[in-house]
């Protein structure tokens, strides 16, 4: 079968009307895509277990085109990345998780009958974004740090946030250069807890910006708790999945993270909302491609 | 019950039932202090510094100065032995089993973890201890 995720399916009109049998597995494809490229640009993830996953890789793809066994080769990429766990669980990046678990879902949802795999992937992608996003909520409340505003302010002046948009903001980015200097200086003196060293804004207002920024997020990540545990074939929560990439990718360039989120978007996405699964597509590219680059 | 439902369910919950246990384990040991929450599967990224900002600062054995432990890109020496771990891994047992040793005897006398704190009132950037060898967790 001749087949890729970027080009019009010629069966398209037969998928709307019922389930075309491979849809699953063709469609876990954008995954694989985002696997490939953390797999192949992430540092300290041991040899063995990344020659796995790049074997899983490899069989996703073969399988996808022999049209057959692409449940054997998200099996073989979930062992990888577990193997990558394995050694240090507790030190390993969130996103490595996620991956680990999407592999995992597919894995499942893919040995099962050709009539019920499309709706376990959209099961499992649906139910992987709600605990993501409920769990990531979850942390933000609980932190002292963030409640306080702390981290969002700490951010700001060093300018951890929003860094595209300095160079629209007249001084910000000298002033933002200036505190980075002068926590590097700080931080590379023997420590004293008697030390302090105060930090200049580089925007008027800061306070406010941060409560704002701050009650977005947590409105932002309820949302999407909540909409694709109620509505997930909604537009509004695939809508809103697109527009929290696009922030994200302004305010800080997660790649990886925001080209995962975006597959399992793209994963949990009925066929019905058609130009939103094919923006899931392009955002999936583009992010993929900007992670690698 | 058939093969078939049992199986279906596990096709179905199997990964969130998976994601929960993981994610609410490593929840709890962030509440303890134990775990930063950026790492171990919880999701719980920008909820607050990264382990990054925290610091490793160890005094040699022989009493000369005391030195940082940096990530490798980062820093020039000190990356050795995996001490930085336990900036995410903020336990006594994690430096106990980390500290480079020559023998049996540890390199360094006193190993301390130091966290930033940082005032969104007036913008001032302090330091605390959290965690000494020996010794134990500071309050």
């Amino acid at each position: 079968m001749s087949w890729t995720p970027f080009l019009p399916d010629p069966r398209y009109g037969r998928e709307l009307r019922g389930i075309t049998p491979s849809a699953g597995d063709r469609e876990s494809i954008v995954l694989a895509f985002v696997c490939l490229a953390y797999v192949a640009t992430t540092a300290g993830f041991g040899d063995p277990p990344r020659a796995v996953a790049w074997a899983g890789l490899g069989a996703v793809l073969l399988g996808a085109v022999a049209g057959r066994g692409v449940w054997a080769g998200w099996a073989l990429v979930a062992v990888g990345l577990a193997l990558g766990i394995a050694g240090r669980p507790f030190a390993v990046a969130n996103h490595h998780f996620v991956l680990t678990w999407s592999s995992l879902a597919l894995a499942l949802a893919l040995s099962a009958p050709a009539e019920e795999r499309v709706e376990l992937v959209r099961h499992n992608a649906r139910w992987l974004i709600v605990a993501i996003m409920g769990f990531a909520a979850v942390h933000k409340l609980i932190s002292p740090e963030f409640m306080s505003g702390s981290f969002l302010t700490f951010g700001i002046v060093a300018g951890s946030f929003g860094e595209p948009l300095l160079r629209f903001c007249g001084d910000c980015a000298g002033i933002v250069e200036e505190n980075r200097q002068a926590i590097a200086a700080f931080r590379n003196a023997v420590p004293d807890s008697a030390a302090a060293l105060p930090l200049r804004s580089p925007i008027p207002d800061l306070t406010a910006v941060v409560r704002g920024f701050g009650v977005s997020i947590l409105i932002v990540e309820a949302a999407l708790f909540g909409l694709f545990l109620f509505a997930p074939r909604s537009r509004a929560a695939h809508f809103l999945v697109l527009a929290f990439a696009a922030g994200l990718g302004i305010i800080r360039q997660e790649l990886v993270f925001i080209a995962v989120v975006v597959a399992l978007g793209y994963l949990s996405c009925p066929h019905s909302l058609r130009w939103l699964k094919r923006a899931y597509l392009v955002a999936a590219v583009v992010f993929t491609g900007l992670a690698v680059y | 019950m058939t093969r078939r439902s049992v199986l279906l369910f596990v096709r179905r919950w199997a990964v969130l039932a998976g994601v929960c246990l993981v994610a609410g384990l490593q929840l709890s040991q962030v509440l303890t202090g134990r775990q930063s929450s950026w790492k171990g599967g919880g999701f719980g990224m920008y909820a607050g510094f990264h382990p990054n900002y925290a610091e490793i600062w160890a005094w040699p054995a022989d009493g000369s100065e005391p030195v940082r432990f940096t990530r490798a890109a980062r820093g020039p020496a000190h990356t050795g032995s995996g001490l930085r771990l336990c900036t995410v891994r903020t336990t006594l047992e994690c430096v106990e089993r980390r500290i480079p040793r020559d023998g049996e005897r540890p390199r360094y006398r006193r190993v301390e973890l130091w966290q930033r704190s940082f005032d969104p009132a007036t913008r001032t950037l302090t330091r605390a201890m959290i965690l000494a060898y020996p010794g134990g967790r500071r309050p």
